[in-house]
């Protein structure tokens, strides 16, 4: 608890990381009371209400306010609904990496090894993709659909965080700590979970959230493609792709979810470097 | 981010070699023990060379496992596919006999075990055969071939368009540090980096073809402009056969996708030339070469900027990767009929030995781009460590 309330108070001193953690925390508000606050139902079809445009334009009205899509649906609760895929899929799919790629990277790190030798060769061949062309290729083989989507994202995303903490814990092991635990006959379990952990784990959430914008900007990618999620259920990129045949004369179908999509990852991004210059001070820009 | 200690820069470390070149040169096995400190500059510069190709060797064998994995990688994913590429095949043919089914089975090598498969399809990959396109019965490696020169040109465009925008504005934010146009420029790299680049595609699109109908929005070229193809870089052919029409038209098609590519790119370089720039004219060498006397500019270009491209290098490396992908995203926004392009339809026709050939194209464009770098890097950077 203290060291939360500390965390904050540090974290106002860098304003932009400070509005960046807001947004974030209104996005996930607005993604976890979707139902409640969105006006309309995200799929709900009227035919008699298509490419009605925004509340501000000619022909707009109060109770579409950001205008409709093609189908008649309401732009604005997809918006508020698509959320909920994005955040999902980025908090999932950096979740499931950290975990994995912990784990690997700290059994790894921390006895070397044969095993470690092939994590790293596997770690290797895997960095040979390109991020996204490993992800397509994987929906592509798999199909599209929620999970296959996070598999495709987990499948290469560990590898990063597997490097920072097998890098960090060879660092850690050198230290007088450890050999400390070790020579206190502390079990390996112990001195792994106890004692080096704690130490690594600041830059691992740093990592994390830096990732967790690129994750989601990688959905969307992918959603806009068509290889990701699915319409109708809403997702900011298959929006996006949807919008593009009506840019003529609804440019608001493609534009707003880029909107939404830019001002959450752009928030994300801002949280991400401002932790990153609180967990090392060395780091801080300039 | 870059743990690289930068180096006094290559120009006044080549004037103090060619100063101590002058003296005697001393040979003996003692010396030789300890080369770093008491060895005449001619054997140290041909050790470096020696240890330095030895470390371009042994990078390029490293190599060699990559692509191998890559390949096989590639290739035993297609293996987990729901339904074998005769089965695909037979859905769309229709009404087809059991014996025709296993005949072609059998010419696919398809009930072979899998090794084997694997074993024939690397003997062929060697030979640039990646088999053939279910949909265009054609040969992989020719569609390939048929693309790549969109990519390319696509590609170095967006590159050189980061390049300009970037390295100026790096440096200027670094020497006018905390001034306006620092702050502004660096808000608006923060903001590059964060935007999806199919959106910001989509957005010059709209602003620059729908409102101001002064770009395309789709395609290479116009119809009807003559161009005779010679390279298949069309701004290339175009100058080549003096067809201006035909320039002028592949130009605007061209600049549209080019900064949709290009601007995550420029952000990042822009971010990496400044905070290297920062780092580096604080350097003591910085501060000889001013009170040398010489003009403020040449110290910020020649001692400056030379010293802080080379972590700009490694990052271009880096970028290559988001090059391939962005690649992918905008070729399909703007109909560019490039790589890209291909594997995306190729994906939603199930034309799976193309989306084979394409993923492991990209994988090792991706690998040789890396070789390259780390070897450029090699020859930039004096003190690495070898």
């Amino acid at each position: 608890m203290y060291r939360s309330v500390e965390f904050l108070t540090e974290l106002k001193g860098n304003p932009a990381a400070f509005i960046g953690l807001l947004v974030l925390l209104f996005y996930i508000g607005m993604a976890v009371f979707a139902p409640i606050i969105s006006p309309h139902s995200p799929v709900r079809v009227h035919l008699d209400e298509r490419l009605l445009p925004p509340f501000w334009l000619p022909g707009g009205t109060l109770s579409h306010l950001l205008g409709t899509d093609v189908l008649g649906m309401d732009l604005l609760s997809r918006i508020i609904y698509g959320a909920r895929i994005s955040l999902t899929v980025g908090f999932l799919s950096v979740g499931i990496s950290v975990i994995f790629g912990g784990i690997l990277g700290l059994l790894a790190g921390y006895f070397r090894g044969i095993f470690d030798e092939i994590i790293c060769r596997v770690a290797d061949l895997l960095l040979a993709f390109p991020f996204l062309i490993f992800a397509i290729g994987i929906m592509a083989f798999m199909g599209p659909g929620f999970v296959n989507l996070i598999l495709a994202l987990t499948f290469k995303g560990w590898v990063e965080f597997f490097r920072l903490v097998r890098g960090e814990v060879m660092a850690e092991k050198t230290k007088e700590y450890v050999e400390a635990a070790n020579a206190l006959g502390v079990s390996h379990l112990r001195t792994i979970l106890g004692e080096i952990l704690p130490n690594i784990i600041h830059s691992v959430t740093v990592l994390g959230t830096l990732r967790l914008g690129y994750m989601i900007i990688m959905e969307a990618s992918l959603s806009f493609l068509g290889l990701g999620i699915q319409p109708p259920t809403p997702a900011w990129g298959s929006m996006i792709n949807a919008g593009r045949d009506y840019m003529m004369n609804a440019w608001w179908i493609a534009t707003l979810p880029g909107i939404a999509l830019l001002i959450l990852v752009l928030c994300i991004n801002l949280f991400g470097e401002g932790l990153r210059d609180l967990s090392d001070p060395r780091l801080k820009r300039n | 981010m870059f743990p690289i200690g930068l180096e006094p820069d290559g120009g006044a470390q080549g004037e103090e070699v060619r100063a101590q070149s002058e003296e005697p040169r001393a040979k003996s096995a003692g010396q030789k023990a300890f080369p770093l400190c008491a060895t005449s500059n001619t054997t140290r510069t041909k050790e470096v060379r020696i240890l330095r190709t030895a470390k371009i060797i042994q990078r390029i064998l490293a190599t060699v496992p990559i692509v191998l994995g890559v390949v096989i990688l590639v290739f035993v994913f297609m293996r987990f596919i729901p339904g074998d590429p005769v089965d695909l095949m037979m859905g769309q043919a229709g009404n087809v006999s059991r014996q025709e089914v296993a005949d072609l089975r059998a010419q696919f090598n398809l009930d072979a075990p899998i090794y084997v498969q694997l074993y024939d399809y690397l003997g062929k990959a060697v030979q640039g055969n990646l088999g053939e396109s279910y949909m265009e019965k054609r040969p992989v490696i020719d569609l390939i071939g048929q693309a790549l020169p969109a990519t390319l040109e696509l590609s170095l465009m967006a590159i050189l368009f980061a390049l300009i925008v970037a390295i100026p504005i790096g440096v200027y934010s670094a020497v006018k540090q905390n001034s306006v146009l620092d702050r502004a420029s660096m808000g608006i790299s923060f903001l590059g980096v964060s935007m999806p680049g199919f959106w910001l595609g989509i957005l010059l699109m709209l602003i620059f073809s729908v409102k101001l109908g002064i770009a395309p929005t789709q395609g290479r070229i116009a119809y009807g402009t003559g161009l005779v193809k010679v390279t298949g870089f069309y701004v290339l052919d175009s100058t080549l056969t003096g067809n201006w029409v035909a320039l002028r038209s592949s130009l605007a098609h061209l600049i549209l996708p080019a900064i949709t590519l290009g601007s995550p790119t420029a952000a990042v370089v822009a971010r990496v030339v400044r905070s290297s720039m920062l780092e580096v004219m604080r350097q003591d060498y910085i501060v000889l070469a001013r009170a040398k006397g010489l003009r403020e500019f040449w110290v910020v270009v020649r001692h400056g900027l030379r010293n802080a491209l080379i972590p700009t290098v490694t990052v271009l490396g880096t970028e290559v990767g988001a090059l391939l992908g962005g690649n992918m995203i905008v070729e399909t926004v703007f109909g560019w009929p490039g790589l890209g392009r291909l594997a995306v339809t190729a994906i939603f026709n199930r034309d799976y030995p193309l989306v084979q050939g394409v993923v492991m194209f990209y994988a090792l464009v991706f690998v040789m781009a890396n070789l390259g770098v780390d070897i450029l890097y090699t020859y930039l950077n004096p003190k690495i460590s070898l």
